[in-house]
């Protein structure tokens, strides 16, 4: 096990308690003497108690948001909560660099975080109209013939040659498609193609998927693995990831390309779209972005009365065990976070109607203050579309969502 | 059903229930004990009711999908209760497991970076122990196509605690 592996494993939150269910004989033949048609309502406690979600795609919570006087030129946009794996952030949701824990946040703006409120244009995204056809498209542009096939009528439809080279397109949210070839050449990574050859790889694929599109910000890497059949064969390939961008602003879309040591491509994923109409949104300043985060704390944590620190400092009942210690209010640790850089991006969002669209949101980053001092830094998303332009209604916060 | 379906059911309830289990915790927060078994056996209600469904060569891969669905409906129970939930006393519920596992915050911090996409499948080999194969099945995508995200997911999660322990 590697050590990545292994620092997994460690944070892995059963580690160590493992669930044993009380009464396993029980559980058999209460099923088992079921009609097979008969519902069971077993939510009677858990809808009261479950207080959040967690790891695979959760979502802070769902909002409704309808720009209410943002003029003619101006769409309404009612966001809808969804799940999935290109589902849209939540209002306030911590992004990359930071877990947003069962803990309140306090954001503090720094300095250089201006009052000014600028305009930035949205994008609504264009979708394929059909799912299967344009996975036949892209498959044939990678080479993979074969019919798309609908898996277990799920979102996914794969096209596999002969050869076992598969196309992946995976029709949910902004529509995803994932090449993988059926082989790849052995070699050391000393023989991988270089940067410049692979980047030119992809922007002549690029080129033939047309969706419009541009790339920025490559992070390119090198991936050695070994055949774990006992044979001494060495693959390598040369990887590199984009943000894919529109109207030179990034997005929170990505494309990814693998090749090998004959430049043949391994893997290749990325978006399906393009973009229709533009809209030119007023957007709240970089300040008030701030208070719009500690106001979603607040309704987040309506009810509670917060400690100060990390988690993990509080006692804790495992499964299976009574808790004997007296009922008190404890609220989640506040962690300190002072706003300093910036950036803007577009994030996508699903509205009630069922458009995608990329709309601006202010990438905040700052460092963390726990309360035994230590720092640590990340990143904060807020919606930049001015707050007088949007209405909000509907479920809009739950407690203890852990979000990471 | 006849015998032959209950010793199947049995055997899968015996053999699966603790990665079930695992699975449901490992995503819920917080939860108590008997809400945990709760979601267990409604997990295995869908399985018995599908039985025949389950494949005798990815059986826990299919029954982590029904946990999936059962979680799903779950949040939105959640959702609906939400504003009634709001009303209540608080309720002292038992501590999350994930309070006792935040030590390693460059970890933290990278998974928090990874997209959706890639801390799923991450985490479903790391934490369930789901091979490529189960990842195929669980995500119904080939074996194939599996490997590739997964090994781009730890190739993505190895540069990302990388760049966070530079710091």
């Amino acid at each position: 096990m590697s050590d990545f592996e292994d620092r997994l494993a460690t944070l892995d939150p059963v580690a160590g308690t493992s669930y044993q269910h009380r009464d396993l004989d029980a559980l058999i033949s209460r099923i088992t003497e079921q009609p097979v048609t008969r519902k069971i309502g077993l939510w009677r406690r858990i809808e009261l108690k479950l207080a959040g979600t967690l790891v695979t795609g959760a979502l802070v919570g769902a909002a409704t948001v309808a720009l209410v006087q943002g003029g003619s030129s101006l769409p309404v946009l009612a966001i809808q909560n969804a799940v999935g794996t290109t589902a849209p952030k939540a209002f306030g949701a911590a992004a990359s660099g930071a877990m947003q824990i069962y803990a309140r946040f306090n954001f503090t703006a720094g300095p250089g975080l201006t009052a000014t409120t600028p305009t930035n244009l949205s994008y609504e995204l264009q979708i394929p109209s059909s799912a299967a056809s344009e996975a036949s498209r892209v498959a044939s542009i990678f080479g993979v013939s074969g019919s798309p096939v609908n898996a277990s009528g799920s979102s996914d439809w794969l096209v596999t040659d002969s050869s076992g080279a598969t196309l992946d397109y995976s029709n949910v949210g902004v529509p995803q498609w994932t090449y993988t070839s059926a082989t790849s050449t052995n070699a050391s990574s000393a023989d991988v193609p270089s940067q410049t050859t692979l980047a030119g790889d992809v922007q002549s694929y690029l080129k033939k998927l047309g969706y419009g599109y541009t790339l920025s910000a490559p992070s390119f890497g090198t991936t050695t693995s070994s055949s774990d059949t006992g044979t001494s064969s060495t693959t390598s390939t040369e990887d590199v990831t984009y943000s894919v961008d529109v109207g030179g602003v990034a997005t929170d879309q990505s494309l990814s390309f693998s090749v090998d040591a004959n430049n043949g491509v391994v893997s290749a994923s990325g978006p399906a779209f393009s973009v229709g109409t533009t809209t030119n949104d007023p957007l709240q300043s970089l300040a008030a972005g701030v208070s719009a985060l500690n106001a979603e704390q607040q309704s987040r944590f309506p009810s509670t009365t917060p400690t100060t620190g990390m988690p993990g400092s509080g006692s804790g009942v495992q499964p299976g065990t009574t808790d004997t210690t007296p009922t008190t209010l404890v609220g989640p640790p506040v962690v300190n976070v002072t706003l300093n850089a910036d950036a803007l991006s577009l994030a996508t969002y699903q509205l009630t109607d069922g458009s995608l669209w990329l709309l601006p949101v202010y990438d905040y980053t700052g460092t963390e203050i726990t309360a035994d001092g230590s720092t640590s830094s990340g990143t904060w998303n807020e919606l930049a579309v001015d707050p007088t332009y949007v209405k909000v209604s509907g479920p809009a916060s739950s407690h203890g969502v852990i979000n990471y | 059903m006849g015998s032959q379906d209950e010793d199947r059911f049995a055997r899968l309830v015996r053999e699966h229930s603790s990665a079930v289990g695992n699975y449901l915790r490992r995503r819920l927060y917080p939860l108590t004990a008997t809400d945990l078994d709760d979601l267990v056996e409604e997990t295995f209600i869908v399985v018995w009711r599908r039985l025949d469904s389950v494949p005798s060569d990815a059986e826990l891969p299919w029954m982590l999908g029904v946990a999936r669905n059962v979680l799903r409906n779950a949040r939105r129970s959640k959702n609906r209760r939400s504003a009634f939930e709001a009303t209540l006393p608080p309720v002292a519920d038992e501590a999350s497991a994930e309070e006792h596992v935040i030590a390693d915050t460059s970890v933290r911090d990278a998974l928090a970076a990874l997209s959706d996409d890639d801390r799923e499948v991450l985490l479903l080999n790391a934490w369930d122990g789901l091979d490529t194969h189960a990842l195929g099945a669980y995500l119904v995508i080939s074996t194939n196509a599996a490997a590739v995200r997964l090994s781009r997911a730890q190739h993505r999660f190895r540069e990302l605690l990388s760049a966070a322990e530079v710091h």
